[in-house]
């Protein structure tokens, strides 16, 4: 083999090389975006810095859309509960000082009516 | 035994050339600088004999018989002194045969192989006979960036130049463990790129050999390939050779191509068949 030949020979390797890194790295992040528990590190074995940096690119935008999805407004009255996050968990404050002051005053009272008709009543 | 074809030695104009790869430090990427030496040779049809000085038969399992191997000879140097002397014989015997022929000889020096060969060319004063011949001398020197391999490196250079003066240097930053130019500069590798490299870059070339993608090359190294013959391989043969599936055997094909062409185009600049303009 001539250089020249081989310089054809190799361009043309390195091409189909790039090419098919380039569809593994596609390939590899789908597969993770659909489900990242079965996926498999191996993968990324024959991935170079920038396949990988393609995989995370990837990963990173489908996350990036997947959070936009959940934060999304309900519509008012939609009736559906899906990706309402912890509103529907939602309650009123409990109002502890009200309550209090409510059962102390009414306490308060009972005490003043007791003590008022044992007066009476021992003369 | 030796690369050299007689059918490819007619005609050729290149200057013999003694190109001596070297690192006394294992792992620096030697045996693969060596192979890509003997492959841009061959993609040159410049005439090359391959030596190789080490206990690891890397080089020859990737070119086949065409290799002279010289094994190290410990137990039988403590009995018989001269014994490592004769152990070197044949690489003299095919110096002077590629020199007839106007051919290369290619040496890859293993690691820790390379103050006995040292003395042996101290001893048969190789230098005076290479200066006789008109035979050029390169010193390769590939190393990765760590502080130890780069010190050695060093050494190496200075070893080899005390016993080749005239000989050009070639500097080979191996990018395999990451970039020189990345080194932290509190770094123990970064302190002795400074101290040893930048002392020698002032009368030797740089190359860098970039790092192969995904340890793409070992598959094919296992299966005794060479450099050239990676990127016309037809993906079955691939699939076969490596045991990859189609789409990584693709990958790996591709990698070791885009890398094979870079070091390439960096070798074109020191080697003699290549800056001649040698057939392409």
């Amino acid at each position: 083999m001539r250089r020249q030949d081989f310089d054809t020979a190799a361009a043309a390797a390195r091409v189909a090389g790039l090419e098919t890194r380039a569809k593994i790295a596609h390939d590899v992040a789908r597969d993770f975006v659909k489900d990242p528990a079965r996926f498999d590190p191996k993968r990324l074995i024959h991935l170079d810095r920038n396949a990988i940096l393609e995989v995370l690119r990837t990963v990173d935008e489908a996350e990036a859309a997947r959070l936009v999805a959940i934060s999304a407004p309900q519509k008012v009255g939609d009736g559906t509960l899906g990706n309402s996050g912890w509103a529907n968990l939602r309650g009123p404050e409990p109002r502890y000082w009200i309550r209090g002051v409510i059962i102390g005053a009414a306490t308060g009272a009972c005490l003043v009516i007791i003590i008022g008709l044992a007066s009476v009543s021992l003369g | 035994m030796t690369g050299v074809k007689p059918g490819l030695l007619g005609g050729t104009t290149w200057p013999p050339q003694f190109i001596i790869v070297a690192n006394d430090k294992g792992g620096q990427g030697k045996s693969l600088c060596s192979l890509a030496i003997a492959d841009h040779a061959s993609l040159h049809q410049a005439p090359l004999a391959v030596v190789q000085v080490d206990k690891q038969l890397r080089l020859a399992n990737a070119l086949g018989r065409k290799v002279l191997t010289i094994q190290p000879v410990a137990r039988d140097a403590r009995r018989d002194p001269s014994a490592e002397s004769r152990a070197f014989t044949p690489l003299y015997s095919v110096l002077e045969k590629a020199v007839a022929r106007r051919a290369a000889v290619l040496v890859d020096l293993g690691a820790n192989q390379l103050e006995r060969t040292l003395m042996w060319a101290g001893l048969v004063d190789l230098d005076e006979d290479l200066g006789a011949w008109s035979c050029a001398t390169t010193i390769v020197v590939p190393f990765v960036a760590e502080g130890e391999g780069i010190r050695q490196a060093g050494r190496t250079v200075k070893l080899l130049v005390e016993r080749f003066p005239a000989a050009q240097i070639v500097l080979v930053e191996n990018e395999r463990d990451g970039t020189f130019r990345a080194l932290h500069p509190a770094s123990d590798a970064a302190t002795a790129y400074k101290t040893v490299i930048k002392a020698v870059q002032t009368k030797a070339k740089t190359l860098t050999m970039p790092a192969i993608e995904a340890g793409s090359w070992r598959a094919f190294e296992a299966a005794g390939c060479r450099l050239i013959d990676v990127p016309p391989m037809p993906p079955q043969k691939v699939m076969a050779l490596t045991g990859l599936p189609r789409p990584e055997a693709k990958i790996a094909r591709g990698d070791v191509a885009a890398w094979a062409a870079i070091f390439f185009s960096e070798l074109d600049r020191v080697l003699p068949w290549a800056t001649a303009g040698g057939a392409r």
